[in-house]
């Protein structure tokens, strides 16, 4: 039987407690949306196989605890994640005040190629907006984000926000994968990934404009 | 037919020999030769007739004695008459009716007289329950069924005893044979052979009442209904057709006891009942017969009295004799006086002739002088008869002054005699009237002779109420008896039932898993296959996995869709292809869940409990590491809690007013997972349960408890599960923070986790 992917990428959802990422995820992977997920203690993951140009990608979406202690715990999983997805939740100001930090968090710990994207969820509650759209791209633009408002709810940019970030992974790793495609027309492995991508870490920090 | 005629014919007469040889036993030879004539007479019979008869007989058998093995085997047959209430429409009388005990079917039938063919009516025992009431009319007792209560009346209290243990024996001879019981259930021989052990343990409470014969029994049933002038208030109106089969049945048979006696089964018998009742009716007999006797003695005395006027009819002749007697008597005093003059005159004449043929004067004057001294001598005997007769007038006149005086004092001692009977009578009158003060202080004396009458009365209540008592011990306890093998066996039963199920389950699983796998393959098989199989599953996804069965014991709870403490156990597939998976899953767990009901945990609970007091030990110690049973999981927890928690009483109090003033910075967190908690559980599922605002109250209180952890995620689920389990909040608080400060290790939910990412770290 034919392998089921080609390539495999490690994305990461991080964000306040209760912003939503559980639901994001659920969403994504799994098409469903409960209005109470349990609430996540450490990390989770779930993983979907996507054609991007081609290409099967299967992506692990790592899903991580939102209260603040449990970041001892998160920071480890940022170093090994391609993509990082910082969700805030456009009715809770506070939670779009601490992207800021959890950006910086990323800076300190996420290996330096790593592609992020910001999200404000829970687009749907407008009338509880206590962010405006604006604020979110403007962060975005200040971080070189690309910036979706989603809604796990009404699935509103959902598939949009996903397919973007492992995009831009696959953008941001197409020369490796080019190369292994050349080489062998085998598919990529995540051993080999890993490897090419720490070896490439300069050039991709390079070619990337946002530092 | 016509063969099977001629057998009954040689069968019954072959019996009839029997019977010959067996009544030359008998010591009764008038019933000998009544028999003889009767068999003649039976062997007459034109063949129809004969069929009848026997048909009728057996019939008749049939409702008296069960077979002729059983009157050999049991030869006291209950039956006899009782009165039964009609306890329908508006007539509410007593009913006289015929009884008798069913050994098949454990029924009492009842009869409307002992001849009849066809029962009014049946009861059934095998579930009923005795019951008499002291205060009631004597012997009435009552027999509940679970449909209906029969009330029944013996015609004195001892028959009623008779009945009622003889009942009590049927039912549990009849609930403890164990060819009634057809179940091959697993733990049946164990049953039985308990209940082989089992005995009619009556004895404990009442001893058996002897036979009352003449109430019970067969011979009662041949004797003619006591009521039969008032026969028509016993006219079932409830049953008019078997009335009239029976009085039909009656008729045909027109001479009923010929009938019997004709019959095969019953010849014996009824010659020996007959030969009890002419006994019987002798006893009966017996005071006519004195009577006579008393009659015939009346009748001597008085031809003795006849033979006296006779003799008074002969009195006559013999006065006659006596007077006549009197009369020669008379006659002879009269000769004799007759004979004496005429000796004087004799005498007179003989002087005379002296005095005469004296031949000379001188002897003549000597006989002169002779008769003057003799006259002489004559004359002074004469004056001394004289005075020796005023003499005796003398003490004859002082005799009667001598009785006037004697009179005299026996007057005088009469008087006295009446003066003292008068003061005898008057202290008589005295005494008396002494007496009927006495009565009258005695008036007391009748009340307590009347309270002696009641405490007699109330004795004899007191022993009625005792066997009363003595009689419902002795019910109880075979009906506890009864029902304790019942639900043994329904235990044996529902055993039996779970490992089926579980085995049906299991089979249904690998279905299910065989039907899955088809359908990973499907895209590569035929058309014709992809449709048969597509309908297979669907078919399998229909039979709603829900309700296959209702078990009626509580600890098969039906299969639902959440676990004991209210987790969903079916996980919601949302996508098609995995709905048989999930059903596959619930399959398992449920046949794991029926198998090792029994296996596993029913010796771990029957361990768990045999524990009253929990104290540290080994055995706990290996108990709790098999798992504690749900029941018994609040208990236990409770207890650890307690042994290594020591709050004082209204800490936990103290805890939630400290909240209520001041909020620490948790609080944000607790408020956004509260409602993220166990959301598969039912519990915690509606944001109004009451177990959320027990989780609220708890973490708040846990988070003032240690402010340093505050609320660390996950903490919620702990509490959660503590208070699923233990139910009572504060019992919960005491378990979480049993939880975390002494079970975990230090640091592992502090505010780094560090405890957590040493334990990842080495693990």
């Amino acid at each position: 039987m034919a392998k089921q992917y080609d390539v495999l990428f490690r994305l990461l959802l991080i964000g306040d407690s209760g912003v939503g990422k559980t639901c994001l995820l659920c969403r994504f992977t799994d098409n469903e949306f409960h209005p109470s997920h349990i609430s996540t203690i450490g990390v989770d993951f779930k993983m979907k196989t996507i054609d991007v140009d081609g290409i099967k990608v299967r992506i692990q979406i790592w899903d991580t605890a939102g209260q603040e202690r449990y970041q001892t715990i998160t920071k480890q999983y940022y170093r090994r994640a391609q993509g990082i997805f910082l969700v805030y939740d456009i009715t809770s100001e506070r939670s779009y005040q601490h992207i800021m930090k959890w950006a910086s968090d990323v800076d300190e710990y996420a290996p330096d190629g790593v592609q992020k994207i910001l999200i404000g969820n829970k687009a749907d509650e407008e009338h509880k907006r206590q962010v405006g759209k604006h604020q979110g791209m403007k962060l975005a633009e200040e971080y070189g984000m690309d910036f979706y408002e989603t809604s796990a709810c009404t699935n509103y940019n959902i598939k949009e926000s996903f397919t973007r970030l492992t995009e831009l992974v696959l953008m941001a790793h197409r020369k490796e994968l080019d190369g292994l495609r050349l080489a062998s027309n085998d598919e990529l492995n995540l051993a080999e990934l890993e490897e090419d991508g720490r070896k490439a870490d300069g050039t991709a920090n390079s070619k990337s404009c946002w530092c | 037919m016509l063969s099977g005629l001629s057998i009954l014919k040689k069968m019954n007469t072959v019996d009839d020999n029997e019977k010959v040889t067996d009544v030359h036993e008998q010591t009764f030879p008038q019933t000998e030769a009544a028999e003889k004539s009767f068999s003649d007479e039976a062997n007459h019979e034109t063949p129809l007739n004969y069929q009848d008869d026997t048909i009728a007989a057996t019939t008749d058998g049939s409702s008296l004695t069960p077979s002729k093995e059983g009157v050999e085997e049991k030869p006291k047959k209950l039956c006899g008459y009782l009165y039964k209430l009609g306890m329908k429409g508006p007539l509410k009388a007593w009913k006289y009716r015929f009884f008798s005990y069913d050994d098949m079917k454990c029924n009492l039938l009842y009869y409307r007289i002992a001849t009849d063919v066809c029962a009014l009516g049946s009861i059934d025992l095998h579930a009923a329950t005795f019951h008499f009431d002291v205060e009631a009319e004597e012997g009435i007792f009552e027999i509940k069924t679970p449909t209906k209560p029969y009330i029944l009346k013996a015609i004195n209290k001892h028959a009623r005893m008779y009945w009622l243990q003889q009942l009590q024996r049927k039912r549990w001879e009849y609930c403890n044979n164990p060819s009634k019981i057809q179940t091959e259930c697993i733990m049946s021989s164990d049953v039985h052979d308990r209940e082989g052990s089992l005995h009619f343990g009556d004895g404990d409470f009442l001893s058996p009442v002897t036979t009352p014969t003449d109430v019970v029994g067969k011979m009662v049933a041949l004797m003619p209904a006591p009521q039969e002038s008032t026969s028509l208030q016993n006219i079932s109106l409830k049953h008019p057709w078997k009335e009239i089969q029976n009085t039909v049945r009656n008729m045909c048979g027109s001479k009923p006891t010929q009938a019997i006696s004709r019959s095969v089964f019953h010849f014996e018998e009824s010659e020996q009942v007959s030969a009890e009742v002419t006994t019987k009716q002798f006893g009966k007999m017996s005071p006519s017969l004195n009577f006579a006797r008393k009659a015939r003695k009346q009748n001597g005395g008085f031809s003795s009295n006849l033979e006296n006027i006779s003799s008074d009819k002969l009195d006559n002749p013999q006065l006659q004799i006596q007077a006549l007697t009197e009369e020669l008597k008379s006659q002879k005093d009269l000769v004799k006086l007759l004979h004496r003059t005429l000796e004087s005159a004799q005498e007179e004449k003989r002087v005379c002739a002296e005095y005469l043929s004296a031949p000379e004067e001188k002897d003549r004057l000597e006989l002169i002088r002779h008769k003057v001294r003799q006259i002489e001598d004559l004359r002074q005997r004469v004056e001394v008869l004289q005075q020796e007769k005023q003499d005796l007038e003398q003490c004859v006149s002082l005799k009667d002054f001598h009785i006037e005086e004697l009179k005299e004092h026996v007057q005088l001692l009469m008087e006295k005699n009446s003066a003292k009977q008068l003061v005898i009578m008057k202290q008589n009158e005295q005494l008396l009237s002494q007496m009927d003060l006495d009565n009258t202080t005695s008036s007391g004396m009748d009340t307590l002779h009347g309270q002696y009458r009641k405490i007699d009365s109330l004795m004899d209540d007191i022993n009625a109420y005792k066997t009363q008592n003595r009689f419902l011990n002795s019910e109880i306890h075979q009906v506890t008896q009864l029902w304790r093998n019942t639900a043994e066996k329904e235990t044996a039963l529902l055993m039996k039932c779970s490992y089926i199920e579980a085995r049906n389950c299991q089979l249904e699983s690998k279905y299910l898993i065989l039907l899955r796998k088809l359908q990973e393959v499907l895209p590569y098989l035929d058309a014709d296959y992809c449709e048969v199989i597509k309908r297979l599953i669907e078919d399998a996804l229909q039979s709603d996995i829900k309700t296959p069965l209702q078990p009626s014991n509580v600890h098969f709870s039906p299969i639902s869709e959440y676990d004991d403490y209210g987790f969903m156990i079916i996980p919601e597939y949302e996508l098609e292809h995995l709905k048989l998976l999930a059903k596959i899953q619930a399959l398992e767990i449920r046949s794991n869940k029926l198998l090792t009901h029994d296996v596993v945990d029913k010796p771990l609970r029957i361990k768990w409990n045999s524990l009253e007091e929990l104290s540290y030990s080994t055995d706990l110690k290996n108990l709790v590491r098999c798992g504690i049973p749900t029941e018994h999981r609040k208990r236990v927890w409770k207890w650890l809690t307690c042994q290594r928690i020591n709050f004082s009483a209204n800490h936990y109090k103290d805890l939630l007013k400290k909240c209520e003033s001041a909020q620490h910075p948790a609080t944000q967190q607790i408020e956004l997972d509260i409602h993220r908690t166990l959301t598969n559980n039912k519990h915690f599922n509606s944001p109004t349960s009451e177990f959320i605002q027990k989780l609220r109250r708890v973490l708040f209180a846990y988070s003032w408890q240690n402010p340093t952890i505050g609320y660390c995620q996950g903490l919620n689920r702990l509490a959660a599960l503590a208070l699923l389990v233990l139910e009572d909040e504060e019992s919960a608080f005491y378990c979480l923070a049993d939880i975390v400060e002494n079970i975990m290790p230090t640091e592992y939910y502090s505010n780094n986790l560090s405890g957590s990412q040493v334990q990842s770290g080495v693990f």
